[in-house]
């Protein structure tokens, strides 16, 4: 296969979720792709129709390229696949590399509003989203190109060298993401004490202003029990701010 | 108004492919988005303010697996849209003296919240109605009528996206006579909330996975940082 076709089904992969639905999920998506592939056949659509495809969309190339290598592939190693890549991929990018990457742009960013006084200001740290959108599309976009090649190319090896690629920095971006929420706490009460510093004359207001910020913070982490909660805490807390405002 | 809001539905609902329909490059994500409308409308600074913040509120917000997490990529842009919006239409019919930007944002910040629930809302419902587009191409799995679902799948999105955001921006338009009765707020108060949130989210994260030394590390770092910008 010439790169051109290559490129061809990476543009396609792209498409992955257009259609995306709880009984088929990626499927579609997915299908669109492999008949970019001169080897797809009646067999593999099948199968792909059959297994409700669904995956973590950065480690599709790979699974791909596997159709493409193979002449026929058993449906079982195919749906273990996708389990085994939707769980590190999604582990991976969604859990670790993106937070990471979009708390590290935040904190740039809040940074900048911690040492100005006007947003307007904020110079050199409004450059912080393009770290994010260069970084995260150069790990992401780059896995699934490079596998959908890879896979073509090289069959199995190509899956057991994107899992170890995937697994391997695990640990250390969970270490990562905890040093970046310990610095996140500090900017809080930094941005905290700055926001008020008109109130605060004494170093004990000053550590009764501290014991706020983190007795707020333990409140919020109790209510914060799913996902969900983050828009209801966001209306009610805004909307408590307000009456506070009022009075 | 009706043209403007119509231009932020369609831009909105192109950035907005971004989420499920084309690519998956982060472009919807809001601390993208956000200063991306900004600039095109000429309002870049707040645009940035307002992505961070929003981004804040919904770090821990994860798509994994089948799961649907709530949509801060549309709330996002409902918010800098319905900022955008009412900035201009009471530039155009208020005195300065009645309105602001920290009141329009406290108001877009609020509306970003129930943006973040109808938007998960309707892409499930999204989700349920391509049932029958994969109905459709599996019936004789021709390359023909894969393609035709893929795209009318790409349609879809893009109308989910148009018809949410445009319906939040016509509410706003709406309710807007009622910001100028807003108090007067600072951009540092804007703050406040979400920051609480988005450190509740990570604190929440730390507990779970007992990375307690690594945070302590973090805080020591930042504090050690603060006091050396400081000097």
């Amino acid at each position: 296969m010439v790169n051109i076709d290559i490129i061809k089904s990476f543009l396609a992969l792209l498409f992955l979720q257009t259609a995306w639905s709880y009984e088929g999920k990626q499927t579609i998506g997915f299908l669109n792709a492999l008949i970019t592939l001169k080897k797809h056949t009646p067999q593999k659509k099948e199968i792909v129709s059959k297994s409700a495809f669904n995956t973590n969309p950065y480690c599709t190339g790979l699974l791909l390229g596997l159709m493409g290598h193979y002449e026929q592939i058993p449906r079982e190693w195919f749906v273990a696949l996708q389990n085994t890549f939707g769980a590190l991929g999604d582990e991976f990018f969604w859990r670790l590399l993106r937070p990471i990457l979009l708390t590290t742009t935040v904190i740039i960013l809040l940074s900048g509003y911690l040492f100005t006084p006007d947003i307007r200001l904020v110079s050199l740290y409004m450059y912080a989203p393009l770290l994010f959108i260069i970084l995260f599309n150069l790990v992401s976009q780059s896995v699934r190109y490079r596998y959908l090649f890879k896979g073509l190319k090289f069959g199995r090896s190509a899956a057991i060298s994107l899992a170890n690629s995937l697994r391997k920095p695990l640990a250390k971006l969970y270490n990562i993401f905890a040093f970046l929420a310990g610095i996140v706490l500090i900017v809080v009460i930094l941005l905290f004490l700055s926001g008020f510093s008109h109130q605060i004359e004494s170093t004990q207001k000053t550590i009764a202003a501290i014991f706020l910020v983190l007795l707020l913070v333990v409140i919020f982490s109790l209510l914060l029990r799913t996902e969900r909660h983050s828009s209801y805490l966001l209306i009610g807390g805004l909307l408590i701010f307000l009456i506070f405002k009022l009075l | 108004m009706t043209i403007m809001i119509l231009i932020c539905s369609v831009i909105g609902a192109f950035i907005l492919l971004d989420k499920m329909a084309i690519g998956e490059f982060g472009l919807s994500q809001p601390i993208i988005a956000c200063p991306l409308i900004g600039l095109i409308f000429g309002s870049f600074h707040t645009g940035l303010f307002l992505g961070a913040i929003i981004q804040l509120v919904w770090i821990g917000a994860l798509p994994l697996g089948s799961k649907e997490p709530p949509d801060n990529q549309t709330a996002g842009i409902v918010a800098i849209t319905s900022f955008l919006l009412a900035q201009r239409h009471f530039s155009n019919s208020l005195p300065a003296s009645l309105y602001s930007d920290e009141k329009i944002l406290f108001a877009s910040l609020i509306f970003a919240g129930v943006a973040a629930v109808i938007g998960q809302f309707t892409v499930k419902t999204l989700k349920k109605f391509n049932r029958r587009l994969f109905l459709s191409a599996v019936k004789d799995l021709s390359n023909k009528s894969i393609r035709r679902a893929n795209f009318l799948g790409l349609i879809t999105s893009f109308l989910r996206g148009f018809l949410t955001i445009g319906m939040f921006l016509i509410l706003f338009y709406i309710i807007s006579p009622l910001i100028r009765l807003l108090p007067q707020f600072t951009y540092r108060e804007l703050l406040i909330v979400p920051l609480l949130i988005s450190t509740a989210a990570l604190v929440r994260f730390v507990v779970i996975q007992k990375k307690y030394v690594y945070s302590v590390f973090g805080i020591l770092t930042g504090f050690g940082l603060w006091l050396i910008l400081i000097s």
